[in-house]
């Protein structure tokens, strides 16, 4: 008997996106875009609200689940961490498919349900990622996710920078996905199990091998590309600024999500034997600071947002990996907040660029001129969410750093904790940049921009979220200490 | 209802949001929202006092937390503390906000701001509640820093005008130079008791001043350093110079707050710490002279200003001292049941004064003159606050100020007969100006006709708070009528006990105050004194008096000779050093370096996948060898 509720989630993602095939066989071009957008959107709905009632406090008192289940012979562990991990992903997929709302709407894509099958799908990898306790299910889920990524990210195929983003994106991935095979391989050599608690169990029982080590740096380097870890992250300018929005916004919270859940499970648990732990630890340390230095610098310079936005993703990734070297419940419920904030941050950004691109048709940073008169709400998430990236109090990103930062000096990581804090001040500059074209230079065009109430729902729940988890962090701090004991 | 207590603070911050973020553009709308919850908020600390009431003494005091922020192994809360002392701050506030929002209808007529006005009311108010109904220091220091920028934003609110935007300035500058003590003393607290919790703090030191962990010394330094957040917010010498200057806001917001509510902020503050202060006398003795010589001070320099706003902030200042010398003679209750008093009388002195400048548009009294006729319910109301802060029986001040003179008699300070005598020698005074300035303004000849024909009485939404606001001035007091003693057996502190009121003195200080009524009437009124030849006899004095000391003058002067010349050697350091240098230097080093990084961006597949391949041989390399 197969234990359905371990992946809960991921089957409404995956009927909700075959569906969409098999009613787009049945209407009309006119109709299909609305009906299939809704569809999708309620599947995900569904897989979010079914993450309530696994972690056993279900409104309804249904008894699907009491917080962890189990499926095929453990390979698949649904817990309160993947739990808190799916959260972060499903909300990501939503607003990704309420920006792709609107930009079907300018951007005529001749086959919705595609794209809108392949979103899901990809969304289901992603989740079953956070859920795999053996390496090779972590390998078809991340593959999953990636392989319908380069599809999305190539997917206005009559567009130049869409199809060199997917094709960087496919060649890079199946590069990065080698090297983490090759590191697999060995692991599974030295070790002889997949799952990823007896590679611990195995490792620590063996004296340190220079093979380990190589494993080792070739996953780390694999995985590395996934949350674009600088010296790995040299697609992600290219990738982010031809993709289509909407995908840029999802590959930059869902999929790094999903590459921080698998870099959990594997340092954290597989990989945390006395022998390898200071390896990855250091190396960790240089490529978090290689990060927070590169991606802040490079950002400096640049005149597109979404490029722009594709550089402090990096910086991002370099931040969260501050708070990854803390091992332990400090570390990880750190990082889980940090997540949940860079999420509505990051997505009411790329919204507002969205809503503005499809007004003005232009990504240029200089194009925001005066936003704020064509739309006050618009210029109020600019600043809102920008600055709480930028970690400025009382924002959310202030408090999440503020974790982050003290985790890892608690670990003794002062070093790093001073370059992120320092860099963190570099970041305002640009930062600051597109707010200032927002809010104080006068527009060029002042002609007002319209927002959907559902978008404007969206962007006003971004604010409040992203200030009042400034001002009150408490609650998804709580969720987030709860999901990191189910690993302590 | 004390369960809901967390929304007396918490509706109208949301008011304000409202306000700034959707409504501002409807005026109606604006004002409605912030009369409404200020209302609720009214009814809510109505029911929250009845439900207190219906409780044992013992039983009064209801503390709630929340954890705020937890950063292990420090964490820091969020609460509210109910017991009498909050209750009838919360009631004061709430009823004083309410009928200054009503008069503002009126009074801000026309105003383009009015949505902004409204919305700042409402912080203001807010952040004022979350003061009050505070159970920790931080907590009170956050609301003590909300209601000072609410404070500076509606001193400048017609940022405009330039005496405006400096006065807004000078309460800021001035009001930090106490909160920097305050903040010490927090932290200070925080360091040494590990926690703010109010109720925490004081029973270690109970226990701690017993067995002599702590040096009774110690922890008057501590109040010591928290009194000086007071000295600043309820201005009190030396940093009085603030207030006089706040006059430049709108009326209705010197009324609120730099009349009933925020400048009283100082003095709650001391009675909601006022174990520490119990601990050592001397730290009481300060208190008591700081208040004892601004209530002196303040009445003296009142007797030769001009301005009717500024007669009344001086009038403000002596009161407030009255308040902190209460407190610093150990007469709790006195102290506070004089700040209820006072919060209704004075609230009617400047929305009256605000109802004759709305009609004669013009501050300075001597361009005043005969307004009875003209404005009879302005001129009414007027007389019976001015009657309540002379003190006159049975008005409302009459009790309370002999309540304090009571307890400085009484008390066992240094020097206490000394403060007793100068606060009733104030009383002489406060009674001699304040009927000073109104003879002048509303009996006689109009001296000016032009203003004089334009004057009217203003419109309904302002005169029904000031009727509300005379009947409060009038009977408030009477909630301590010997024998009935309501109000002390409601606030007090420690141990209750009975005290018995001092008829003898009290009919002194009334023959004080009629003295004091019947000199000014020979000035001003039978005119068979002459103002003139007095000022010209005195002219030194006079002079003194008319510019405040010349407090602000030595001031500026120390700020030009001291500040300025420190300021200016640091401001060539910054400009030379630290601007170009560092600052100019390490910003083009980091946009070059920008540059320069971006430049590995080559756009080509095959550059970045030598990267990915390389950085992992590298790393190899690195980690084997």
């Amino acid at each position: 008997m197969i234990n359905y509720s371990a992946f809960l989630p991921e089957l409404f993602l995956v009927m909700a996106a075959i569906l969409i095939l098999v009613v787009e066989l049945f209407l009309t071009p006119t109709s299909r875009r609305t009906i299939l957008s809704w569809i999708a959107f309620l599947g995900t709905l569904a897989a979010l609200l079914s993450l309530s009632c696994l972690s056993g406090s279900c409104p309804a008192g249904c008894n699907l689940g009491n917080g962890t289940e189990v499926a095929f012979n453990g390979f698949l562990k649904t817990d309160g961490l993947s739990l808190f991990f799916k959260m972060v992903i499903l909300l990501a997929t939503l607003l990704t498919l309420l920006m792709t709302f609107r930009y079907f709407k300018t951007h005529n894509t001749p086959y919705p349900a595609e794209f809108l099958a392949i979103l899901l799908f990809s969304a289901s990898g992603a989740t079953a990622l956070t859920s795999a306790q053996e390496i090779i299910t972590l390998y078809i889920a991340l593959e999953t996710l990636t392989i319908s990524s380069y599809l999305l990210a190539s997917f206005m195929k009559k567009d130049k920078g869409s199809n060199e983003a997917g094709m960087k994106y496919l060649l890079l991935g199946a590069f990065s996905s080698a090297l983490l095979l090759f590191g697999f391989s060995y692991l599974y050599g030295l070790t002889g199990t997949t799952v990823i608690a007896e590679i611990a169990k195995s490792l620590a029982m063996q004296a340190s091998s220079p093979l380990a080590v190589f494993a080792l740096i070739l996953i780390v380097g694999g995985l590395a590309f996934k949350i674009s870890l600088a010296p790995f992250h040299m697609w992600t300018p290219d990738v982010y600024e031809g993709a289509p929005t909407p995908v840029t916004a999802f590959l930059s919270v869902a999929s790094k999500t999903a590459g921080f859940a698998a870099f959990i499970r594997l340092f954290w648990v597989g990989l945390n034997v006395p022998a390898l732990q200071p390896v990855w630890v250091g190396l960790f340390g240089v490529l978090a600071a290689l990060s927070i230095i590169l991606g802040n610098l490079e950002a400096i310079p640049q005149k597109n947002i979404k490029r722009l936005m594709g550089y402090s993703s990096i910086a991002q990734a370099g931040y969260i990996s501050t708070g990854f070297l803390a091992i332990g419940p400090m570390g990880l419920t750190a990082v889980l907040f940090y997540l949940f904030v860079y999420l509505f941050a990051n997505m009411g950004v790329f919204l507002a660029i969205v809503i503005v691109s499809n007004k003005t048709g232009s990504e240029q940073i200089e194009d925001y001129a005066g936003m704020w008169k064509r739309s006050p709400l618009i210029g109020m998430v600019l600043l809102v969410c920008l600055l709480s990236l930028a970690g400025v109090p009382p924002f959310a990103g202030f408090s999440g750093k503020w974790y982050l930062f003290g985790a890892a000096i608690s670990k003794g990581y002062v070093w790093l904790a001073l370059v992120g804090m320092s860099f963190s001040v570099v970041s305002l500059y640009y930062y600051l940049q597109v707010v200032r074209q927002a809010l104080i230079v006068d527009p060029k065009d002042s002609s007002p921009i319209s927002i959907s109430p559902l978008e404007k729902l969206v962007l006003v729940a971004c604010v409040v979220i992203t200030v009042t988890l400034g001002f009150w962090p408490k609650p998804v701090m709580d969720l987030a200490q709860a999901a990191a004991s189910s690993l302590f | 209802m004390i369960e809901y207590s967390w929304l007396i603070p918490t509706m109208p911050a949301l008011a304000y949001a409202v306000i700034i973020l959707f409504t501002r553009r409807s005026k109606v709308l604006s004002g409605l929202i912030s009369i409404l919850t200020m209302a609720a908020c009214l009814g809510l600390s109505v029911g929250i006092l009845i439900e207190v009431l219906a409780k044992a003494p013992a039983d009064r005091v209801i503390s709630i937390s929340w954890s705020w922020l937890e950063i292990p192994p420090w964490t820091a809360h969020v609460g509210v503390l109910i017991d009498p002392l909050s209750v009838n701050m919360l009631l004061v506030v709430t009823l004083i906000s309410l009928l200054v929002q009503i008069y503002s209808w009126g009074y801000m007529h026309g105003e383009v701001r009015f949505s902004s006005y409204y919305s700042y009311l409402s912080l203001f108010t807010s952040s004022m509640l979350l003061l009050v109904l505070s159970n920790n220091f931080l907590q009170i220091f956050v609301g003590w820093e909300l209601v000072g920028l609410c404070s500076y934003l509606l001193i400048g609110f017609w940022y405009f005008k330039p005496e405006a935007a400096d006065a807004c300035k000078k309460a800021f500058v001035v009001n930090r130079v106490g909160d920097m003590g305050f903040l010490m003393g927090v932290i200070t607290i925080g360091m040494v008791f590990q926690t703010f919790d109010f109720a925490e703090v004081e029973k270690m030191v109970s226990t701690g001043v017993a067995n002599g962990t702590f040096q009774t010394g110690f922890i008057a330094g501590i109040a010591l350093l928290l009194f000086c957040g007071a000295v600043g917010k309820s201005a009190q010498f030396p940093l009085h110079v603030w207030l006089p200057d706040a006059m430049e806001g709108p009326t209705p917001v010197s009324a609120l707050i730099h009349a009933a509510t925020m400048v009283a902020a100082g003095v709650f503050m001391v009675a909601r710490t006022y174990s520490l202060f119990l601990v050592d006398q001397h730290a009481m003795t300060v208190v008591a002279f700081i208040g004892g010589f601004t209530a002196l001070f303040a009445a003296s320099i009142a007797l030769a200003q001009d301005d009717i706003k500024r007669i009344l902030a001086y009038s403000t200042l002596s009161q407030l001292g009255y308040m902190i010398m209460a407190l610093g003679v150990g007469g709790y209750t006195s102290g506070m049941f004089h700040l209820t008093t006072h919060a209704c009388f004075k609230a009617l002195l400047f929305l009256g004064a605000g109802s004759v400048i709305h009609g004669v548009h013009n501050q300075d009294i001597w361009k005043m003159g005969g307004l009875w006729k003209k404005m009879g319910i302005t001129a009414a109301t007027f007389v019976i606050a001015t009657l309540a802060i002379a003190g006159i029986f049975p008005l409302a001040g009459f009790w309370s100020k002999d309540a304090i003179l009571a307890a400085v008699y009484e008390s066992q300070i240094p020097g206490h007969i000394v403060l007793y005598f100068a606060a009733v020698f104030t009383a002489f005074l406060t009674a001699f100006y304040m009927f000073r300035l109104f003879f002048v303004v509303f009996t006689g000849e109009p001296r000016d006709h032009h203003a004089h024909d334009h004057a009217h009485e203003s419109p309904f939404t302002m005169t029904i708070p000031l009727m509300i606001l005379a009947i409060l001035s009038i009977s408030v007091g009477w909630l301590n009528l010997p024998g009935f003693d309501a109000y002390s057996k409601f606030v007090y502190h420690g141990e209750f006990h009975e005290e018995v009121f001092n008829w003898t003195m009290a009919w002194a200080s009334l023959l004080v105050a009629i003295a004091g009524i019947i000199l000014s009437a020979l000035f001003y009124y039978w005119k068979v004194f002459s103002a003139e030849k007095t000022a010209e006899t005195f002219k030194p004095i006079y002079l003194l008096l008319k510019n405040k000391y010349y407090v602000d003058e030595f001031y500026g002067w120390m700020v030009k000779k001291f500040v300025f010349g420190l300021a200016s050697i640091c401001t060539w350091f910054d400009d030379n050093v630290v601007d170009d240098g560092m600052v100019d230097g390490s910003g083009w080093i980091t946009r070059k370096m920008g540059s320069l990084f971006s430049l590995t961006q080559t756009g080509y597949v095959q550059n970045y996948a030598l990267v990915i391949f390389g950085a992992v041989a590298v790393i190899y390399l690195m980690v084997s060898f």
